[in-house]
Protein backbone atom coordinates (compact mmCIF):
# COMPACT_ATOMS: atom_id res chain seq x y z
CA UNK A 1 0.00 0.00 0.00
CA UNK A 2 2.69 2.41 1.02
CA UNK A 3 4.94 1.16 -1.72
CA UNK A 4 2.26 1.74 -4.30
CA UNK A 5 1.62 5.19 -2.97
CA UNK A 6 5.28 5.99 -3.34
CA UNK A 7 5.31 5.50 -7.05
CA UNK A 8 4.13 9.06 -7.23
CA UNK A 9 7.43 10.06 -5.74
CA UNK A 10 9.28 8.87 -8.78
CA UNK A 11 7.35 11.27 -10.96
CA UNK A 12 9.12 14.10 -9.25
CA UNK A 13 12.34 13.08 -10.90
CA UNK A 14 15.73 14.56 -10.18
CA UNK A 15 16.03 18.15 -9.11
CA UNK A 16 16.99 20.70 -11.70
CA UNK A 17 19.80 21.77 -9.41
CA UNK A 18 23.16 20.91 -10.85
CA UNK A 19 25.72 19.01 -8.91
CA UNK A 20 28.19 21.04 -6.97
CA UNK A 21 31.63 19.64 -6.47
CA UNK A 22 34.33 21.76 -4.97
CA UNK A 23 36.03 20.26 -1.95
CA UNK A 24 37.31 22.79 0.57
CA UNK A 25 39.27 22.24 3.74
CA UNK A 26 37.41 24.15 6.44
CA UNK A 27 40.59 24.21 8.58
CA UNK A 28 39.03 22.86 11.74
CA UNK A 29 40.82 20.82 14.38
CA UNK A 30 40.35 17.08 13.81
CA UNK A 31 38.02 15.34 16.21
CA UNK A 32 36.12 12.09 15.70
CA UNK A 33 32.40 11.98 16.34
CA UNK A 34 29.10 12.70 14.65
CA UNK A 35 27.90 16.05 13.39
CA UNK A 36 24.57 16.40 11.61
CA UNK A 37 23.02 19.14 9.50
CA UNK A 38 19.58 18.81 7.89
CA UNK A 39 16.02 18.48 9.02
CA UNK A 40 13.67 16.21 10.93
CA UNK A 41 9.94 15.65 11.07
CA UNK A 42 8.11 13.72 13.76
CA UNK A 43 4.39 14.04 12.94
CA UNK A 44 3.29 12.34 16.14
CA UNK A 45 2.00 9.24 14.40
CA UNK A 46 3.31 6.23 12.46
CA UNK A 47 5.53 7.13 9.51
CA UNK A 48 5.57 5.06 6.32
CA UNK A 49 8.46 6.63 4.47
CA UNK A 50 10.58 9.62 3.56
CA UNK A 51 12.14 10.72 0.33
CA UNK A 52 14.13 13.68 -0.94
CA UNK A 53 16.10 14.79 -3.92
CA UNK A 54 19.66 15.07 -2.63
CA UNK A 55 22.44 16.81 -4.52
CA UNK A 56 25.59 14.93 -5.20
CA UNK A 57 28.62 16.79 -3.88
CA UNK A 58 32.33 16.18 -3.63
CA UNK A 59 33.32 17.51 -0.23
CA UNK A 60 36.58 17.58 1.68
CA UNK A 61 36.65 14.54 3.94
CA UNK A 62 39.33 14.51 6.61
CA UNK A 63 41.76 11.59 6.72
CA UNK A 64 39.99 8.31 6.18
CA UNK A 65 36.71 9.28 7.79
CA UNK A 66 33.33 9.30 6.10
CA UNK A 67 30.77 11.91 5.12
CA UNK A 68 27.20 10.96 4.21
CA UNK A 69 23.82 12.39 3.21
CA UNK A 70 20.64 10.32 3.41
CA UNK A 71 16.90 9.95 3.84
CA UNK A 72 15.93 8.06 6.96
CA UNK A 73 12.99 6.79 8.96
CA UNK A 74 13.38 5.82 12.58
CA UNK A 75 11.55 4.45 15.55
CA UNK A 76 12.64 6.90 18.20
CA UNK A 77 11.41 4.55 20.90
CA UNK A 78 14.01 1.84 20.34
CA UNK A 79 16.44 3.39 17.88
CA UNK A 80 15.63 1.17 14.92
CA UNK A 81 16.08 2.92 11.62
CA UNK A 82 16.40 2.47 7.88
CA UNK A 83 18.16 4.87 5.54
CA UNK A 84 19.36 5.31 1.98
CA UNK A 85 21.79 7.88 0.64
CA UNK A 86 25.33 8.38 -0.51
CA UNK A 87 28.57 8.48 1.40
CA UNK A 88 32.07 9.58 0.57
CA UNK A 89 35.28 8.09 1.84
CA UNK A 90 38.41 9.64 0.37
CA UNK A 91 40.69 6.68 0.96
CA UNK A 92 38.39 4.52 -1.13
CA UNK A 93 38.10 7.19 -3.79
CA UNK A 94 34.38 6.63 -4.23
CA UNK A 95 31.07 8.21 -3.42
CA UNK A 96 28.87 5.19 -2.98
CA UNK A 97 25.14 4.75 -2.67
CA UNK A 98 24.41 2.91 0.54
CA UNK A 99 21.50 1.53 2.51
CA UNK A 100 21.56 0.77 6.20
CA UNK A 101 19.08 -0.51 8.73
CA UNK A 102 18.84 -2.12 12.14
CA UNK A 103 17.20 -5.52 12.11
CA UNK A 104 15.06 -7.03 14.82
CA UNK A 105 18.18 -8.51 16.46
CA UNK A 106 19.55 -4.98 16.87
CA UNK A 107 22.18 -5.75 14.28
CA UNK A 108 23.18 -2.98 11.89
CA UNK A 109 23.26 -4.06 8.24
CA UNK A 110 24.81 -1.85 5.58
CA UNK A 111 24.76 -2.52 1.86
CA UNK A 112 27.01 -0.64 -0.54
CA UNK A 113 25.79 -0.57 -4.13
CA UNK A 114 27.45 -0.21 -7.47
CA UNK A 115 24.97 2.46 -8.47
CA UNK A 116 25.97 5.42 -10.64
CA UNK A 117 25.14 8.64 -8.84
CA UNK A 118 23.78 11.48 -10.91
CA UNK A 119 24.00 15.20 -10.23
CA UNK A 120 21.12 14.69 -7.86
CA UNK A 121 19.06 11.64 -7.04
CA UNK A 122 15.80 10.84 -5.28
CA UNK A 123 16.52 8.70 -2.22
CA UNK A 124 13.45 6.96 -0.90
CA UNK A 125 12.96 4.67 2.10
CA UNK A 126 9.53 3.24 2.88
CA UNK A 127 8.00 0.94 5.43
CA UNK A 128 4.80 -1.03 5.12
CA UNK A 129 3.52 -1.79 8.63
CA UNK A 130 1.33 -4.64 7.38
CA UNK A 131 3.93 -6.65 5.47
CA UNK A 132 6.81 -5.29 7.63
CA UNK A 133 8.73 -4.68 4.41
CA UNK A 134 11.20 -1.82 4.20
CA UNK A 135 11.95 -0.77 0.62
CA UNK A 136 14.95 1.26 -0.48
CA UNK A 137 14.96 2.99 -3.86
CA UNK A 138 17.04 5.51 -5.78
CA UNK A 139 15.38 7.38 -8.63
CA UNK A 140 12.67 4.74 -8.62
CA UNK A 141 15.12 1.86 -8.93
CA UNK A 142 14.49 -0.59 -6.15
CA UNK A 143 17.75 -1.46 -4.47
CA UNK A 144 16.44 -3.81 -1.87
CA UNK A 145 13.56 -5.00 0.29
CA UNK A 146 13.94 -6.40 3.78
CA UNK A 147 11.49 -7.53 6.40
CA UNK A 148 12.03 -5.75 9.70
CA UNK A 149 9.54 -5.28 12.48
CA UNK A 150 9.59 -1.80 13.95
CA UNK A 151 7.36 1.22 14.07
CA UNK A 152 8.88 4.34 12.49
CA UNK A 153 7.55 7.61 13.83
CA UNK A 154 10.04 10.10 12.44
CA UNK A 155 11.56 11.07 9.11
CA UNK A 156 14.96 12.68 8.69
CA UNK A 157 17.03 13.98 5.81
CA UNK A 158 20.53 14.76 6.97
CA UNK A 159 24.10 15.44 6.08
CA UNK A 160 26.64 13.94 8.47
CA UNK A 161 30.39 14.14 8.99
CA UNK A 162 32.34 11.75 11.18
CA UNK A 163 35.20 14.14 11.79
CA UNK A 164 34.92 17.81 12.73
CA UNK A 165 37.80 18.60 10.37
CA UNK A 166 35.70 17.41 7.42
CA UNK A 167 33.61 19.75 5.33
CA UNK A 168 29.88 19.53 5.77
CA UNK A 169 28.50 19.03 2.27
CA UNK A 170 27.91 22.33 0.50
CA UNK A 171 29.43 25.79 0.59
CA UNK A 172 28.19 29.34 1.17
CA UNK A 173 27.59 29.90 -2.54
CA UNK A 174 26.58 26.34 -3.35
CA UNK A 175 24.59 24.71 -0.58
CA UNK A 176 23.51 21.12 -0.89
CA UNK A 177 19.78 21.12 -1.37
CA UNK A 178 17.51 18.53 0.24
CA UNK A 179 14.57 19.28 -1.99
CA UNK A 180 11.21 17.78 -2.85
CA UNK A 181 11.21 16.23 0.61
CA UNK A 182 8.11 14.30 1.56
CA UNK A 183 7.01 12.12 4.43
CA UNK A 184 4.30 9.46 4.48
CA UNK A 185 1.80 9.39 7.33
CA UNK A 186 -1.95 9.39 7.88
CA UNK A 187 -2.47 7.48 4.65
CA UNK A 188 -0.60 9.70 2.21
CA UNK A 189 2.53 11.59 1.26
CA UNK A 190 2.75 14.95 2.99
CA UNK A 191 5.07 17.89 2.58
CA UNK A 192 7.96 17.43 4.96
CA UNK A 193 7.74 20.76 6.79
CA UNK A 194 10.45 19.65 9.18
CA UNK A 195 12.54 21.30 11.84
CA UNK A 196 16.13 22.22 11.07
CA UNK A 197 18.82 20.27 12.89
CA UNK A 198 22.27 21.82 13.09
CA UNK A 199 24.82 20.31 15.43
CA UNK A 200 27.17 23.30 15.25
CA UNK A 201 25.70 26.61 14.16
CA UNK A 202 29.19 28.14 14.19
CA UNK A 203 30.41 25.62 11.62
CA UNK A 204 27.40 24.77 9.44
CA UNK A 205 24.64 26.65 7.68
CA UNK A 206 21.05 25.48 7.48
CA UNK A 207 18.16 27.28 5.85
CA UNK A 208 14.68 25.85 5.48
CA UNK A 209 13.68 27.34 2.13
CA UNK A 210 10.11 26.07 2.16
CA UNK A 211 8.04 23.13 3.38
CA UNK A 212 9.84 20.78 0.98
CA UNK A 213 13.38 22.13 0.78
CA UNK A 214 16.21 22.51 3.25
CA UNK A 215 19.67 23.79 2.26
CA UNK A 216 22.80 22.81 4.17
CA UNK A 217 26.42 23.88 3.82
CA UNK A 218 29.71 24.47 5.56
CA UNK A 219 30.17 28.06 6.73
CA UNK A 220 33.94 27.91 6.20
CA UNK A 221 33.63 27.10 2.51
CA UNK A 222 32.60 29.34 -0.35
CA UNK A 223 31.76 26.54 -2.78
CA UNK B 1 29.69 -56.92 -36.84
CA UNK B 2 27.84 -57.70 -33.63
CA UNK B 3 25.66 -60.62 -32.91
CA UNK B 4 22.51 -58.51 -33.07
CA UNK B 5 23.30 -57.28 -36.57
CA UNK B 6 24.09 -60.79 -37.70
CA UNK B 7 20.70 -61.87 -36.48
CA UNK B 8 18.98 -58.96 -38.16
CA UNK B 9 20.66 -59.70 -41.42
CA UNK B 10 19.53 -63.23 -41.55
CA UNK B 11 17.02 -63.88 -44.25
CA UNK B 12 14.59 -65.63 -41.93
CA UNK B 13 13.75 -62.24 -40.33
CA UNK B 14 11.25 -60.47 -42.57
CA UNK B 15 11.67 -56.74 -43.18
CA UNK B 16 8.86 -55.73 -40.77
CA UNK B 17 10.39 -57.74 -37.97
CA UNK B 18 13.80 -56.15 -38.56
CA UNK B 19 12.16 -52.71 -38.63
CA UNK B 20 10.40 -53.42 -35.34
CA UNK B 21 13.55 -54.63 -33.66
CA UNK B 22 15.45 -51.63 -35.00
CA UNK B 23 12.90 -49.21 -33.60
CA UNK B 24 12.96 -51.05 -30.30
CA UNK B 25 16.73 -50.73 -30.11
CA UNK B 26 16.49 -47.02 -30.95
CA UNK B 27 13.94 -46.48 -28.19
CA UNK B 28 16.10 -48.34 -25.71
CA UNK B 29 19.14 -46.28 -26.68
CA UNK B 30 17.18 -43.05 -26.28
CA UNK B 31 15.90 -44.11 -22.89
CA UNK B 32 19.41 -44.97 -21.77
CA UNK B 33 20.76 -41.67 -22.98
CA UNK B 34 18.02 -39.74 -21.20
CA UNK B 35 18.74 -41.68 -18.09
CA UNK B 36 22.41 -40.84 -18.27
CA UNK B 37 21.53 -37.20 -18.75
CA UNK B 38 19.35 -37.29 -15.64
CA UNK B 39 22.20 -38.73 -13.68
CA UNK B 40 24.46 -35.99 -14.95
CA UNK B 41 21.97 -33.27 -14.00
CA UNK B 42 21.24 -34.84 -10.65
CA UNK B 43 24.30 -33.67 -8.77
CA UNK B 44 23.95 -30.13 -10.13
CA UNK B 45 20.33 -29.98 -9.06
CA UNK B 46 21.28 -31.23 -5.64
CA UNK B 47 23.96 -28.56 -5.49
CA UNK B 48 21.40 -25.78 -5.77
CA UNK B 49 20.44 -26.09 -2.12
CA UNK B 50 21.10 -23.32 0.34
CA UNK B 51 24.67 -23.13 1.52
CA UNK B 52 25.08 -23.85 5.25
CA UNK B 53 26.85 -20.60 6.09
CA UNK B 54 29.06 -17.83 4.78
CA UNK B 55 31.35 -15.56 6.77
CA UNK B 56 29.94 -16.90 10.02
CA UNK B 57 26.32 -16.23 9.12
CA UNK B 58 23.75 -18.89 8.34
CA UNK B 59 21.78 -19.00 5.10
CA UNK B 60 18.76 -17.90 7.12
CA UNK B 61 20.67 -14.86 8.40
CA UNK B 62 21.61 -13.96 4.85
CA UNK B 63 18.07 -14.44 3.66
CA UNK B 64 16.76 -12.17 6.39
CA UNK B 65 19.04 -9.46 5.04
CA UNK B 66 17.58 -9.91 1.56
CA UNK B 67 20.30 -12.11 0.08
CA UNK B 68 19.62 -15.71 -0.98
CA UNK B 69 22.73 -17.84 -1.28
CA UNK B 70 23.03 -21.31 -2.75
CA UNK B 71 25.64 -23.54 -4.29
CA UNK B 72 27.00 -22.27 -7.63
CA UNK B 73 25.32 -23.44 -10.82
CA UNK B 74 28.12 -22.42 -13.16
CA UNK B 75 31.86 -22.41 -13.03
CA UNK B 76 33.75 -19.16 -12.63
CA UNK B 77 35.50 -17.46 -15.52
CA UNK B 78 37.65 -15.41 -13.20
CA UNK B 79 39.77 -16.79 -10.41
CA UNK B 80 39.29 -16.28 -6.70
CA UNK B 81 42.58 -14.38 -6.63
CA UNK B 82 41.32 -11.90 -9.23
CA UNK B 83 38.06 -11.48 -7.32
CA UNK B 84 39.98 -10.74 -4.12
CA UNK B 85 42.14 -8.19 -5.90
CA UNK B 86 39.04 -6.48 -7.32
CA UNK B 87 37.39 -6.35 -3.90
CA UNK B 88 40.46 -4.92 -2.21
CA UNK B 89 40.90 -2.33 -4.95
CA UNK B 90 37.28 -1.28 -4.51
CA UNK B 91 37.60 -0.97 -0.74
CA UNK B 92 41.09 0.31 -0.18
CA UNK B 93 42.69 -0.53 3.13
CA UNK B 94 40.63 -3.66 3.64
CA UNK B 95 42.07 -7.17 3.82
CA UNK B 96 40.68 -10.19 1.96
CA UNK B 97 40.37 -13.28 4.12
CA UNK B 98 38.64 -15.68 1.74
CA UNK B 99 36.55 -16.19 -1.38
CA UNK B 100 33.64 -18.58 -1.87
CA UNK B 101 31.83 -19.29 -5.12
CA UNK B 102 28.08 -18.93 -4.59
CA UNK B 103 24.85 -18.46 -6.46
CA UNK B 104 23.38 -15.21 -5.16
CA UNK B 105 20.08 -13.49 -5.73
CA UNK B 106 18.25 -10.59 -4.14
CA UNK B 107 14.53 -11.15 -4.74
CA UNK B 108 13.64 -7.59 -3.78
CA UNK B 109 16.27 -5.88 -5.91
CA UNK B 110 16.04 -4.45 -9.41
CA UNK B 111 19.75 -3.71 -9.60
CA UNK B 112 21.39 -6.99 -8.59
CA UNK B 113 20.98 -9.83 -11.10
CA UNK B 114 20.86 -13.43 -9.90
CA UNK B 115 24.17 -14.97 -10.93
CA UNK B 116 27.21 -16.85 -9.75
CA UNK B 117 29.45 -14.62 -7.65
CA UNK B 118 32.65 -14.78 -5.77
CA UNK B 119 31.73 -13.84 -2.20
CA UNK B 120 34.94 -12.23 -1.01
CA UNK B 121 35.22 -11.94 2.75
CA UNK B 122 36.95 -8.75 3.84
CA UNK B 123 38.15 -7.29 7.07
CA UNK B 124 37.14 -3.70 6.36
CA UNK B 125 39.41 -0.77 7.07
CA UNK B 126 38.69 1.06 10.31
CA UNK B 127 37.35 4.02 8.36
CA UNK B 128 34.96 1.90 6.37
CA UNK B 129 33.84 0.03 9.48
CA UNK B 130 32.87 3.26 11.18
CA UNK B 131 29.12 3.62 11.62
CA UNK B 132 27.64 5.92 8.99
CA UNK B 133 24.47 7.84 9.46
CA UNK B 134 21.76 6.66 11.72
CA UNK B 135 19.36 9.06 13.34
CA UNK B 136 20.70 12.37 14.52
CA UNK B 137 22.20 11.97 17.97
CA UNK B 138 22.58 8.21 17.70
CA UNK B 139 25.77 6.32 17.00
CA UNK B 140 26.22 2.61 16.46
CA UNK B 141 28.89 -0.03 16.74
CA UNK B 142 31.55 -0.46 14.05
CA UNK B 143 30.64 -2.79 11.22
CA UNK B 144 33.58 -5.16 11.35
CA UNK B 145 32.29 -7.85 8.99
CA UNK B 146 32.07 -7.52 5.24
CA UNK B 147 31.39 -9.62 2.15
CA UNK B 148 31.88 -8.23 -1.35
CA UNK B 149 30.11 -9.86 -4.30
CA UNK B 150 32.10 -10.03 -7.54
CA UNK B 151 30.41 -11.44 -10.65
CA UNK B 152 32.24 -14.69 -11.36
CA UNK B 153 31.70 -14.36 -15.12
CA UNK B 154 32.47 -10.69 -15.73
CA UNK B 155 34.63 -9.81 -12.73
CA UNK B 156 32.44 -6.80 -11.95
CA UNK B 157 31.78 -5.58 -8.44
CA UNK B 158 28.05 -5.58 -7.78
CA UNK B 159 27.44 -4.87 -4.10
CA UNK B 160 28.78 -5.43 -0.60
CA UNK B 161 27.23 -6.10 2.75
CA UNK B 162 28.62 -5.11 6.14
CA UNK B 163 27.34 -5.88 9.62
CA UNK B 164 28.36 -5.64 13.27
Amino acid sequence: MVVLAATGAFLWGPSSLSAVSAACNPGRTPSSGHWWDGWIRGPGTAVGGTYATIDNYSSYVYGSSITAVYSLITDTGNGHYAQVGWYQQPSAGYRDVFTEYVNTSNQTIRNIWDYPAGSSDVYNVEYDPISKITTFTVDGNQLQQVVVSYLPNQGEVLGEVLNFASQMVGGNDDPVSLSGTRIYYSGGWQVFAGDAVNYDVHAYGNTVQNSGTDDIWDLACSY
Amino acid sequence: MGLGMQLLNRARFPFRARLFIGCLCACLATAILLGVQDWAVGPRAAGQGLIPSLAGRSAADWASSGIVLSSPTTTARISAAVAKTTAIARFTGSTATGATLVQMSMPGSQVVPAATYWAVTLTPSAALAAPVGGPAGQGSEPLNHMVVFINAQTGEYVMAQMWN
